[in-house]
């Protein structure tokens, strides 16, 4: 080897050189000081090359651990998802790229309709039957689409006739592509607030938990996560909740909603009452909410929210109910909001919470 | 070159875990996918961060090209290195988001002292003097002064530890313009730092 024609910049370009200033061993260290000991007039510019290599910042960008498990769990749903043109809104996320996301979508959208229209066509001129057997023709068969949001993930939803529906975590709903000619009818687990596209000669209606929700034109929230319980909270417009058992015995009318009334539903009967728009249709807008939320249900939201689940090493003695306000916070943030008010520590080990109640604290 | 037989080696190693990966993913098992994000997404997303400060949009970006690895498994024949592979996509595709919504960023908006960016020197426990800091601060700053190329040609092969053959391939250039690109950015460095400590050893001087 030979540097007699070196220059600093040579030096730095060398990948041994920067092997022997950043990682030194001995077989570099002879033969970088033979080297230099046969070229003494280089030790100027060895001397600027290794300073210049040992001040070299290191740009380093952390990418916080919550951040990375909960981009993957996008990434996951995602993939399952891949067929369908759906935007997936992160919890944490702001919405600055979404627009440009369900812009590309819409191009896609396009290009699928196109590509499908063309398949359609030219299947159609194959199999389309001798003329005289037009009579035959039969209605498409209606084909039925579920979407299902894991833990931790929330979609978007455009339905066929311009209904938006906002599908909370851990839920799942069930349409027909198409709506039929007569009415439009959806089926849910879990929660979703539903925008409906007017349509007046055609009632929307959402089944879920024994209940069916039958609209015109509005906004309103169903949460059915626990069979055999149902709220839907309405929004705006006007809806009627019919108990789908009931309804079959008897020529039950069901119940009509005015805006700001829920629909309290369980086994043994329904109530309704006024609610508080923020706490029900918060979800939708990054927000959790407790109002005197009893523990299990905290639990439920939110292990529901970021995709992780809680293990208690006691139980608490008293019941516990939470009261506190989060706007796009991080579990981190929420727990210990929640650690400080209601006496307990937590420790968050991946997507597993522990929770310790301080209960000998409470008694004293 | 001894160094170099070193690195092979490794290279080798790491390629092989890789490999089985890729062999889990192409049976259709998105754990395979979720091994090689565990792996590399960290990396990713501090060089996306540094290609352009702009942390929505790397996110969105790392996103597709896991979804487009997973995408095309089977048109895929192979891929001899991952890593290389993967901050290849990731690159092309911040550029080509960029270039959409004209957002990308020079490295040299970024304020350095925000917590974000830290300097680390490789000596810490033998400095903290004074002028160690400068020359650190020299360093940074002749860095942040290069243009868009050359800065990015210094991230591969001084950061991200990439051969001239990765980054030529990366950067989509023959080897040696990627070796005239790094001569003309090491050249800028070496004036710039010299500069820069010069003027500090005379301010120390008075």
């Amino acid at each position: 080897m030979d540097i007699t024609n070196y220059t600093t910049e040579d030096f730095l370009l060398d990948s041994s050189f920067r092997e022997w200033v950043l990682r030194p061993n001995a077989t570099l260290n002879i033969k970088w000081e033979k080297l230099i000991e046969e070229n003494p007039g280089k030790r100027q510019q060895v001397r600027l090359a290794r300073e210049m290599l040992l001040h070299l910042p290191q740009w380093k960008h952390q990418f916080q651990t919550e951040e990375k498990t909960l981009l993957w769990k996008q990434i996951h749903y995602n993939l399952k998802e891949e067929q369908v043109e759906i935007p997936v809104v992160p919890i944490h996320s702001k919405s600055t790229l979404e627009k440009r996301r369900i812009r590309k979508n819409d191009d896609y959208t396009w290009l699928r309709v196109a590509i499908i229209l063309i398949i359609v066509l030219g299947l159609g001129y194959f199999l389309m039957p001798l003329p005289g057997d037009e009579t035959d023709v039969e209605e498409p068969a209606v084909a039925f689409v579920e979407r299902v949001t894991p833990p931790g993930v929330k979609a978007h939803i455009t339905l066929g006739d311009g209904s938006k529906v906002i599908l909370n975590a851990n839920s799942k709903l069930t349409f027909p592509k198409p709506f039929d000619q007569d009415r439009r009818e959806v089926f849910l687990e879990g929660e979703a607030y539903f925008e409906i596209a007017k349509d007046s000669m055609r009632v929307f209606s959402v089944h879920s938990g024994g209940l069916e929700t039958i609209a015109l034109g509005t906004s309103f929230n169903v949460e059915a996560y626990t069979d055999g319980f149902c709220n839907v909270a309405l929004v705006s417009g006007k809806v009627i909740v019919q108990d789908k058992v009931a309804n079959d015995k008897s020529d039950n009318k069901g119940t009509t909603l005015s805006p700001g009334e829920m629909l309290k539903y369980n086994s043994r009967g329904f109530m309704v009452k006024a609610f508080d728009e923020e706490s029900v249709v918060g979800w939708t807008k990054k927000l959790i909410l407790f109002e005197h939320t009893p523990l299990p249900k905290a639990v439920r939201v939110l292990e529901n929210w970021y995709g992780v689940k809680f293990h208690f090493v006691n139980q608490p003695e008293n019941k516990i109910s939470f009261k506190g306000r989060f706007q796009d916070e991080t579990l981190q943030n929420v727990m210990k909001g929640l650690s400080y008010a209601a006496g307990f520590s937590y420790q968050i080990d991946g997507d597993r919470v522990y929770i310790t109640f301080n209960n000998s604290q409470i008694q004293r | 070159m001894n160094s170099k037989a070193d690195q092979t080696i490794s290279e080798e190693a790491f390629c092989t875990e890789d490999q089985l990966f890729w062999q889990i993913i192409k049976a259709g098992d998105p754990k395979g996918l979720e091994r090689f994000y565990e792996k590399y997404a960290e990396e990713l997303f501090s060089f996306g961060m540094n290609v352009v400060s702009e942390k929505e949009l790397v996110k969105d970006c790392i996103q597709e090209v896991f979804l487009e690895l997973w995408r095309y498994r089977s048109s895929l024949n192979s891929i001899r290195n991952f890593r290389l592979y993967l901050f290849k996509c990731l690159r092309n595709r911040i550029f080509h988001e960029s270039a959409k919504i004209r957002l990308i960023k020079p490295i040299e908006d970024v304020p350095v002292h925000n917590g974000q960016l830290q300097v680390e020197a490789e000596e810490t426990n033998l400095i903290a003097s004074q002028i160690e800091l400068e020359k650190q601060e020299a360093m940074a700053d002749a860095l942040r002064k290069l243009p868009d190329r050359q800065k990015e040609v210094i991230q591969y092969l001084f950061f991200e530890s990439f051969t001239y053959e990765q980054t030529s391939d990366i950067m989509g250039i023959n080897v040696q313009s990627v070796y005239t690109l790094a001569w003309k950015a090491l050249n800028r460095l070496k004036k710039h730092y010299s500069k820069g400590v010069a003027l500090f050893c005379l301010f120390q001087f008075f």
